[in-house]
């Protein structure tokens, strides 16, 4: 499988000189998978991933997306390739849901007609479960309806490859699975999903691969049964194995890619 | 429900889009374009034959067409009296108005915050230390093309004192929202000093045109002053549509916004500067005029939804009706006195914004 976005020996710290938070990781995202980012808090999840989306350059190391440094590309075209939905997302005052998720085909602007938008929107809508949601204000939704909108809104998108950084913090056990599910759909479509999970059982029950972060580096990467290794998690997680629950073994019918 | 039930749903077949879901705000934007289109109909036509000397509509509508090569020309001292004292006069208020609505959508969506309105970044103090300084030196007896010197160096400092904000907020190329409310506030109460100490050096003819001058009016419209803020508001009007996308998107979060491909710093700075550049032309010509900036797009938001593609023009125009109507009060309301457009728009501005305040509160849980 081909590495669609791939980051090599990526360091970052906060100021030059201090520790770094994210300390010479390599790591690649294949088309047509759906990796987990797992580890305990503080491990450096979120800034790999802020890293790979391109928020900010790395200290060290290089991130590439189809083979080119991430600076190479134009931030439209950037944003038609790779969609990123950040932990919390906030709604904002006054737009309508439909609004929000119309917002997500705004790097199409122009490129594709307005029928084909509107399409997108409703599939991305049905996808995530919020369509019957598309005339509230998204202001007043609640957290895990705030969440799913979010989904949503990137799905619109229609990018490729995909970021999400803890897309079921905030759901419910029914609309965790459903998250992913679909993120396993969009990986059976060829596309590459990269998620934070802290949920080890669903990182288990759903990813192709799980990368386990432990103090800025990588501590295990490969299918979740290598990398979620009973002393490596007790080591990385630091509470007895028993504590860790790693999968229904209920596995998605669709999994067989 | 298992995983594989869940999964089952998404074999579901697209529907076709409801009309109404596609364009939710549309009937409710024609209705507020209506409304607003009406307004400046009425402002400009009541603007226009109403004052010491009443004009009949029909000689106001007769003036315009003759000026524009159209129709017999109207009796004389209509024409003199619309041409030169009413339609200036209303040209400044439409062209400060629309700049002063246009600048406080612009701030407000490029801030995420529904407080900023031109007084945030500096603008109108700043323009402030200019014209006062101005004002008690003498110096506003030299003039240039037809402006005095009051209006070109508040246009100067104002526009300074933006960029001296907005340059101080700015670290690494990046600006920090809190930072540059903040900045602005230090920046103000340092402008107020030097408002201040022109005051008090001031003798009592200066401390005259001083205090009017902070009060805000169109008293001294002309021409060239029509030339100096009209051009400014106009571009910016037609060059706002374009940051609407940017600024929508914005709405969602900085990196939110990044990840939808907006270059973010780069819209900040194109929208601040149009903001100093339009407000600081009307302050400059009109002194300190408030509460439009601020109440007109929030008025505009809550009757037809924050979208910036419609907001930005909405608020422009509005802003554009409401001043002309405001002017109308400052100089029809104690005849043969003039009432201080800054007073009339602060006294009715202000408890309107408390009961739009009051109106969000209580339907959407208020603003967060």
């Amino acid at each position: 499988m081909t590495a669609v976005l791939a980051c090599r020996d990526v360091a970052w710290r906060p100021r030059r000189g201090a520790d770094p938070i994210v300390d010479g990781v390599t790591l690649e995202l294949r088309a047509g998978e759906l990796l987990a980012l797992a580890g305990p808090n503080g491990a450096g999840k979120s800034t790999l991933l802020s890293l790979l989306a391109g928020e900010r350059p790395p200290s060290d190391g290089v991130v590439e997306l189809d083979g080119m440094p991430l600076a190479a590309f134009e931030p439209r075209a950037l944003a038609r390739r790779r969609a990123v939905m950040r932990q919390h997302p906030a709604s904002p005052f006054g737009f309508f849901a439909y609004e929000i998720v119309e917002l997500g085909r705004s790097p199409w602007k122009g490129l594709r007609g307005r029928t084909e938008d509107a399409e997108a929107i409703e599939r991305a809508m049905d996808r995530a479960q919020v369509s019957e949601l598309a005339l509230r204000r998204a202001s007043v939704l609640s957290g895990g309806e705030q969440a799913r909108l979010a989904l949503a809104r990137v799905l619109a998108q229609e990018t490729a490859i995909l970021m999400l950084d803890e897309p079921t913090a905030s759901l419910d056990p029914r609309h965790q699975h459903a998250v992913l599910a679909v993120a396993r759909e969009l990986a059976a479509e060829g596309r590459s999903v990269l998620a934070v999970l802290h949920d080890l059982g669903l990182a288990a029950d759903y990813a192709d691969r799980v990368a386990v972060m432990h103090r800025g580096r990588l501590a295990s990467c490969g299918p979740p049964a290598e990398a979620l290794a009973d002393a490596l998690l007790e080591e990385v997680y630091e509470v007895p194995v028993a504590y860790l629950k790693r999968g229904s073994g209920l596995r998605p019918a669709s999994f067989s890619t | 429900m298992t995983a594989t039930s869940v999964l089952a749903g998404a074999e579901r077949q697209v529907a076709p889009v409801p009309a109404a879901r596609r364009r939710p705000r549309r009937a409710r934007q024609l209705l507020v374009a209506s409304g607003i289109g009406i307004l400046l109909v009425v402002s400009v036509l009541l603007g226009a034959a109403i004052g010491a000397v009443h004009i009949p509509v029909g000689d106001v509508v007769g003036t315009l067409l003759w000026k524009a090569g159209l129709g017999d020309p109207p009796p004389a001292q209509s024409r003199e009296v619309l041409w030169q004292i009413r339609i200036p006069r209303l040209a400044l208020a439409l062209s400060i108005g629309a700049g002063l609505g246009l600048a406080g959508a612009l701030l407000q969506g490029v801030f995420r915050n529904p407080l900023a309105d031109p007084g945030i970044i500096g603008v109108s103090a700043g323009a402030a230390v200019g014209a006062s300084v101005a004002i008690v030196s003498g110096a506003e007896l030299i003039s240039m093309a037809g402006l005095g010197t009051v209006t070109l160096a508040a246009f100067t400092t104002g526009v300074a004192t933006v960029f001296l904000v907005y340059g101080f907020a700015r670290h690494e190329g990046r600006t920090e929202i809190v930072t540059l409310v903040l900045t602005g506030i230090a920046i103000n109460a340092m402008a107020l000093g030097v408002l201040g100490l022109m005051t008090f050096l001031a003798d009592d003819e200066e401390l005259r045109t001083l205090s009017f001058w902070t009060l805000g009016s169109l008293a001294g419209a002309t021409w060239p002053g029509v030339m100096f803020a009209g051009p400014a508001a106009i571009a910016c009007c037609l060059a706002a549509p374009w940051l609407a996308r940017g600024l929508d998107t914005l709405a969602l979060g900085e990196l939110e916004a990044e990840h939808l491909g907006v270059r973010v710093e780069r819209l900040r700075v194109i929208a601040v500067a149009m903001a100093a550049l339009i407000t600081s032309a009307a302050v400059a010509v009109a002194g300190m005029i408030g509460f439009v900036g601020l109440v007109v797009p929030h008025l505009v938001r809550l009757a037809a939804g924050p979208g910036h593609r419609f907001l930005l023009p909405a608020s422009a125009l509005g802003g554009a009706a409401i001043t002309a109507l405001a002017d109308l009060a400052s100089r029809t309301l104690a005849l043969p006195q003039e009432v201080p457009l800054g007073v009339v728009t602060a006294l009715v501005g202000g408890p309107f914004f408390l009961w739009l305040l009051h109106r969000t509160r209580s339907e959407h849980g208020g603003w967060r």
